[in-house]
């Protein structure tokens, strides 16, 4: 018994010590795997339980001034092919309807894929639906890979200043090219966990994708008035024969630009997009310059508004070549030149101001150099070596032949008039933002120098208000109703650089303008180029000009400076305006309006009877009389205070509107020519 | 007392193991979540492009010409000083 328990005592011992034996083996397997290989090892488990995404660059939105987006991303798929894969592991029928799936013909993917490449892009960038469909297929050597495309919601609009993004998400024109870096975010590499069935595992801080988006940035453009002046453009463009045009719209004082409009007669909207003809393309600004001549030369004193210059009755020699006028002129001053455009009155200030003068003020007010605006590919233009302003060069350059300006310079050079005579650096993009809503900066308006003093700018603004308001003026179609606008019309002819000569019966029509002309807001200028014989820029230019800057004077809410109006401009304007509907009403209404009495109540100071009356007409009416106004309510005014016919103490009047046109109160009854427009106003709209 | 601690040992041991377990199934929630969230910012992408497209100039010029609506035109509005 004793000997039998001794042997299993010593067989328990031996597999103890075995055991024993083994577990230090495990222990010294451990502490050299630990100490020994465990750096080496940790790296192997990573590779093999970490896995890299990586997220491609968003790029940051592109909105208008108001944040009306221009440019989005979202995400798209694209569709690549591995060769010989597709080719040795499908059938021809497989890889049609693959074809068909991406919407091009099997002929085309075959050929694609035959070309020799082992990686082939079968399409980029595709619609979801597409894509889709693709993935379906589950086709051997075709995979698909996210990307972000780029979508421009409003089509063209604007196309110019916001430009192109390629497919690989980098900027190729415009605000998207010129602020890439800002605009494109940065690519980032995600590290994933999974486990061994590949289930994706959060152990580590993952990066957020936030930090992949570009900047939002905010253009100074108004998307409304950009629209209206491309659409205005585009009928010019079609009415006139102009093979394209551009339009500016200008803050004088900023430098802000609200609409940069380019339009062509052959429309492309890549090229539109490539190609920003108010930066890049230069032309003879023709009469268009006499108004900054004109500052020069009073800023030089070498003329004064009152200098008076004889124009040689329309005909005038200078060396061998011969200057002529549109009409037959004897002596004019400063401001008569500028009213009938008299090419041997500029000619003659240029003359007297000399080369060297008038070539620095024209740099001065920016021409020949860059503007510095935040646009690529802006041309500088052309004032061509002073050794080429001898007498002849020098007397056409001062009615704007023998030098190129870019509207945009123009449109700057103008807003110096505009503003007391600072040139200020034009930009397109106001601020940019990060992805938490964060400014990464804001322009500021930059002055870059002064081109003349305020008081020459003074009058040059109130020598060019005779343009458009004069009796000769050559610009009356630029008028714009209640507003005084100064400005200058341009008819240049067509530069064939080829052939370095001027194209006969074509030229550039154009005018450039700004309003209110007694506390300028707003700077337009439009180019119409290559135009047929008789469109001049006061015929073509100028009628597109009022359209835009009326437009830009109410989107911006300015108003007219004094109760002033035109009796015929506002029946016009509401008959005009009141709609098909509503005319005959509106008829009578105006009727109404232009019957009241006006005179005794103006002469004795008076109020006349508002009852019945819009807002709106009720305004004009009080305007007239120069009264201001309080009004509450909607609708048609059923009480006023003070009362008809009682005085008008103070000049200040409170109307109170009802949506019916019918007072809760008795206190004030519509007159009976009223109550008759009420109820025509009634019928028309029941 | 051998006893007690080795009973000791196990209960620590197998707390370990659940924090551990609730860790890992954490983790997997924590995974889904990111990737709803990632998707569920690209469908905002998606349906602002929507809304952008939607609400585009000319789409919503077109919508109003059918409704006899346009903008103000001169003489319409009337600013105020």
């Amino acid at each position: 018994m004793n000997s039998g328990w001794r042997r299993r005592a010593a067989r328990i011992g031996a597999l103890a010590a075995m055991l024993c034996g083994l577990l230090g083996l495990v222990l010294l397997r451990l502490i050299l795997l630990v100490s020994v290989d465990g750096a080496e090892l940790v790296k192997l488990a990573r590779v093999e339980h970490t896995s890299a995404l990586k997220l491609a660059a968003v790029r940051g939105a592109i909105v208008d001034r108001s944040g009306r987006p221009l440019a989005l991303s979202a995400q798209a798929q694209s569709v690549y092919a591995r060769s010989a894969a597709l080719l040795g592991r499908t059938t021809s029928a497989e890889r049609a309807r693959l074809a068909r799936a991406l919407g091009a013909s099997p002929a085309r993917v075959e050929a694609l894929l035959r070309r020799g490449a082992p990686f082939v892009w079968l399409g980029r960038q595709l619609e979801p639906a597409k894509a889709a469909q693709v993935g379906k297929l589950g086709l051997a050597g075709v995979g698909l890979v996210t990307e972000y495309r780029r979508f421009y919601p409003e089509g063209a609009l604007a196309g110019s200043v916001v430009g192109l993004a390629g497919l690989d998400g980098q900027g190729l024109s415009g605000v998207e090219l010129r602020y890439d870096a800002t605009v494109r975010g940065a690519p980032v590499k995600l590290r994933l966990y999974h486990d061994a069935l590949g289930h994706q595992m959060l152990y580590a801080p993952v990066a957020s994708d936030q930090a992949v988006v570009g900047a939002r940035l905010e253009l100074t453009l108004d998307l409304s008035l950009q629209a209206l002046a491309e659409r205005e453009l585009r009928d010019e463009v079609a009415a006139s024969g102009a093979r394209a045009a551009s339009a500016v719209v200008l803050d004088p004082f900023s430098g802000e630009l609200l609409v940069l409009a380019n339009v062509s007669a052959q429309a492309d909207p890549q090229d539109g997009r490539l190609h920003d003809g108010a930066i890049q393309d230069a032309f003879e600004p023709g009469s268009t310059i006499k108004g900054i001549l004109a500052a020069i030369a009073l800023a030089d004193g070498v003329v004064r508004p009152q200098t008076r210059i004889f124009c040689e009755q329309g005909k005038f020699r200078v060396d061998k070549a011969v200057i002529h006028d549109e009409g037959r002129h004897g002596w004019l001053e400063l401001g008569d030149i500028l009213e009938v455009s008299s090419n041997i009155g500029a000619a003659k200030i240029a003359l007297a101001l000399g080369a060297r003068r008038y070539y620095d003020g024209l740099v001065a007010f920016g021409f020949g150099h860059k503007s510095g605006i935040d646009l690529p590919g802006e041309a500088s233009g052309l004032l061509g070596g002073l050794r080429q302003w001898r007498r002849v060069g020098l007397a056409t350059r001062g009615f704007g032949q023998g030098l190129a300006v870019t509207p945009l310079q123009l449109a700057v050079a103008y807003a110096a008039v505009a503003n007391g005579g600072a040139i200020v650096r034009p930009y397109v993009v106001k601020a940019a933002y990060d992805s938490a809503g964060s400014a990464i900066f804001r322009q500021t308006p930059q002055v870059l120098r002064r081109a003349i003093s305020p008081a020459v700018a003074h009058t040059v603004n109130t020598l060019l208000r005779r343009t458009v308001a004069g009796q000769h003026g050559t610009a009356h179609l630029a008028q714009v109703a209640d507003f005084t606008v100064a400005g200058k019309t341009g008819t240049a002819q067509m530069v064939d650089f080829r052939a370095r000569r001027y194209l006969k019966g074509r030229s550039v029509a154009s005018f450039v303008g700004f309003l209110p002309a007694e506390a300028p807001r707003l700077v337009v200028l439009v180019v119409l180029y290559d135009v047929g014989p008789g469109h001049f820029g006061g015929l073509v230019a100028a009628p597109v000009f009022r359209e835009i800057a009326a437009a830009a004077l109410r989107g911006l809410n300015v108003a007219a400076p004094g109760p002033r109006f035109v009796e015929a401009s506002l029946l016009g304007a509401v008959s005009e305006g009141a709609g098909q509907q509503a005319s005959s009403a509106a008829g009578i209404e105006a009727a109404d309006l232009s019957a009241r009495s006006l005179a005794p109540a103006a002469a004795d100071g008076r109020a006349p009877d508002f009852a019945g009356l819009s807002l709106r007409r009720a305004l004009v009416l009080a305007r007239r009389l120069g009264v201001t106004v309080s009004a509450s309510g909607h609708g048609y005014v059923v009480r006023q205070e003070p009362l008809p016919g009682t005085s008008l103490s103070g000049h200040s009047l409170a109307l109170f509107l009802a949506p019916d046109g019918r007072d809760g109160r008795p206190a004030s009854r519509p007159s009976k020519t009223v109550g008759r427009a009420n109820r025509a106003r009634r019928r028309a709209s029941g | 007392m051998p006893a007690v601690l080795a009973v000791a040992v196990v209960a620590v041991a197998f707390a370990t193991l659940m924090v551990r377990l609730q860790v890992t199934r954490g983790g997997y929630a924590a995974s889904q979540t990111k990737a709803q969230v990632m998707e569920l910012r690209q469908e905002n992408r998606r349906l602002r492009l929507e809304v952008a497209r939607l609400t585009s100039h000319a789409r919503l010029r077109r919508l109003a010409g059918r409704f006899g609506l346009g903008p103000a035109r001169a003489g319409q509005l009337v600013v105020v000083p």
